[in-house]
């Protein structure tokens, strides 16, 4: 027996000719919570109806925990489903919606009982079991579905986007009481959804998909930090992309000419002289005062704020460092002193390391 | 057909002057009272009338429910409607949930098929049935040939011949109404219950029957009332020897022209209709405000 609670083998599918997941390979170990994060249309929902069996891989082999799922159908494959309209039995109680699965499964009256008073409890809803589902609010029905999906103690708890109904402040409490139910459960998650935050937020890894396929997987930081493609560093958080007209290999760094301007960046990553493009982090470009030389980063523009928008807890400004290109920069609130004014020339300094090549 | 709206809407506030609500409303009340109130009312007074001396009487009601033939027929509409209303339900529950949930490409097929025969006028179908089911009909025909029975199974002139061809002709309106309120029902239901354990047989008594309960209720309503005011399908299938309340109405007005009586028995059928729905519509709203009282209680 392997450790792997889900593997996805060469799987795609198709749906009238039109391929949606392309030979998708995919393992997730035990006890993991993993995000399959992408915009919608990228395949992520139809790889999770796979893996529930609501839809048939038009080739290659789903498993869990070993097994082939292939033959199996949705309510013989013992994983839960939580869904992003919720999807309570309206016409029972809330205890009635949490108990079904066990119930469906021939469980004695006195344990179903128990097990639904856990259920209850571990989503923190104890003492709503005798209400029906319509009495109760959008984040407290979420609970219930929670609630109901792991009563009968499946082996995977598949997620689709079961926060993006819920209001901000909500969703965000949500995330961490979510990652929380995980941990204590001790359960694989796959969690399904668009926003980057929240996967950022609860994934032990991150799997982004893009037209099928799948375009990078990791750690949530190492994503962020090293994002390996041109959509990557676009969907997962903001970032300025460039595009390099040409690259030269030198001792311990790259040197990469941003196409249309006199603009060469020297960059820590390893590379050829086929980079196409890279990407610059907006938080990680430090405004220089003029006196600080030397030690300080290796990267150095000049350039003149264009815009200046008030994020809250972060600026965000646009420095044109070149005719034609212009660099997005996040100076935190904090440090307002630091704000230049708008059409003041600015020096940017911007640390090899945080100099990211991508590949297309 | 699967809710019934039976409190007006709260007035708007600030709305401008009520009566040009009332106004919108004045053409169909004009066509209802000109071609529905008066009628009726006519009806009314007429059941209340000698036929002959034209003078007021309460005998005709006397003879309703004294002479036996009438209550008799009372009887046997209630019972062949009750029939045609649970078969109707019954055949088409099926065929509404795969209209309800198919993406098939057939499903357009089968949605043609199941209100085809609408396009076939009642009586041109119950001459079909007639053909099928006659003493020197197909069925009979071929059973004798074959050697199975000697003489002609009573297929017809009977309750099973109007409950059949009643059946067919109501359909329709049994499919629909409760392919509404399949449809009306969360997809995503089923699939939460399938991903809990539930095998197809289990997702349909547990989540969809129960949820469909209004959508039953309809489909029984309207195919009771469909059967009971029937006249062309229990007038050919049912011939003299089984006699529905439409067909004698019929007869009284055409052969005994005894307008008095035959209004007594059309209001005795429409009171049954009314019981009838009334009784549905009060189950319908009972459940709905048991399950938000004890919401109620809940919160």
């Amino acid at each position: 027996m392997n450790s792997f609670d889900i593997e996805l083998v060469s799987v795609s599918k198709s749906f009238a000719g039109i391929p949606v997941v392309q030979d998708l390979n995919l393992q997730i170990p035990r006890g993991e919570f993993v995000s399959i994060l992408g915009p919608s249309g990228c395949g992520k929902t139809t790889t999770l109806n796979m893996i529930a069996g609501f839809n048939t891989p038009s080739s290659g082999d789903v498993r869990v925990r070993g097994k082939s799922q292939n033959r199996i159908p949705p309510e013989r494959r013992n994983l839960g489903l939580v869904f992003q309209n919720y999807a309570l039995f309206p016409h029972m109680t809330v205890a009635e919606n949490v108990g079904f699965g066990l119930r469906m499964r021939g469980t004695p009256k006195a344990e179903i009982g128990k097990a639904v008073d856990a259920a209850l409890r571990s989503v923190r809803l104890d003492g709503f079991g005798s209400r029906y589902p319509k009495a109760l609010s959008g984040g407290q029905q979420q609970r219930v579905a929670l609630a109901r999906a792991i009563a009968p103690k499946p082996s995977v708890l598949l997620l689709d986007e079961p926060l993006s109904n819920l209001d901000l402040k909500l969703r965000e409490a949500m995330r961490i009481e979510l990652k929380e139910i995980q941990e204590q459960l001790d359960m694989t998650f796959v969690y399904v959804t668009h926003d980057q935050e929240e996967a950022m937020a609860m994934s032990d890894r991150i799997v982004v998909m893009w037209q099928g396929a799948i375009a990078q997987q990791g750690e949530p930081a190492s994503i962020y930090r090293n994002p390996a493609t041109r959509f990557v560093a676009d969907f997962v958080g903001r970032s300025n992309i460039l595009s390099v007209r040409r690259s030269i290999p030198g001792p311990t760094f790259l040197e990469l000419c941003i196409d249309g301007t006199q603009i060469v960046l020297r960059s820590d990553c390893a590379g050829n002289n086929a980079v196409q493009s890279c990407c610059i982090r907006p938080e990680s470009i430090a405004l220089l005062n003029g006196s600080d030389s030397g030690t300080g980063p290796q990267n150095r523009l000049d350039g003149v704020v264009r815009r200046i928008v008030n994020l809250g807890a972060h600026v965000e400004l646009l420095v044109e460092v070149a005719t034609g290109l212009s660099l997005m920069v996040l100076v935190p609130s904090s440090r307002s002193s630091l704000v230049p004014e708008l059409a003041s020339t600015v020096t940017l300094g911007i640390d090899p390391q945080d100099v990211q090549v991508l590949s297309d | 057909m699967s809710t019934i709206a039976l409190t007006a809407p709260a007035a708007m506030p600030g709305a401008p002057a009520r009566s040009s609500g009332y106004l919108v409303l004045a053409p169909s009340c004009l066509v209802l009272t000109i071609f529905f109130a008066l009628p009726m009312g006519t009806m009314i007074g007429m059941s209340f009338m000698d036929a002959q001396t034209l003078s007021p009487t309460l005998l005709n009601y006397q003879r309703f429910f004294s002479d036996g033939l009438s209550l008799a027929g009372l009887y046997r509409t209630a019972v062949m409607s009750i029939l045609v209303a649970v078969c109707v339900t019954v055949l088409g529950y099926p065929v509404a949930y795969y209209l309800a949930r198919s993406r098939s490409r057939w499903r357009a097929l089968v949605f043609a098929l199941a209100l085809a025969p609408e396009l076939a006028g009642v009586v041109l179908r119950t001459y079909g049935w007639l053909i099928i089911l006659e003493d020197r009909g197909f069925i009979n025909d071929m059973l004798i040939n074959l050697g199975l029975i000697a003489s002609p199974l009573p297929l017809s002139k009977n309750l099973f011949a109007v409950v059949v061809g009643l059946t067919h002709v109501v359909l329709p309106f049994g499919i629909l109404s409760l392919t509404t309120s399949i449809q009306g029902i969360d997809p995503n239901l089923e699939r939460a219950a399938q991903m809990l354990g539930a095998s197809r047989l289990s997702v349909i008594r547990h989540i969809i029957l129960p949820l469909s309960v209004p959508g039953i209720v309809s489909s029984l309503l309207i195919s009771f009332t469909m059967a009971a005011s029937a006249y062309a399908t229990p007038a050919l299938l049912g011939g003299a020897r089984f006699k529905v309340l439409a067909t004698m109405i019929y007869e009284q007005v055409l052969f005994y022209i005894d307008w008095g009586f035959a209004a007594v028995m059309a209001i005795a059928l429409l009171i049954m209709m009314l019981a009838i729905s009334f009784l549905g519509i009060r189950y319908e709203t009972r459940r709905g405000n048991r399950r938000s009282n004890r919401e109620g209680e809940a919160s």
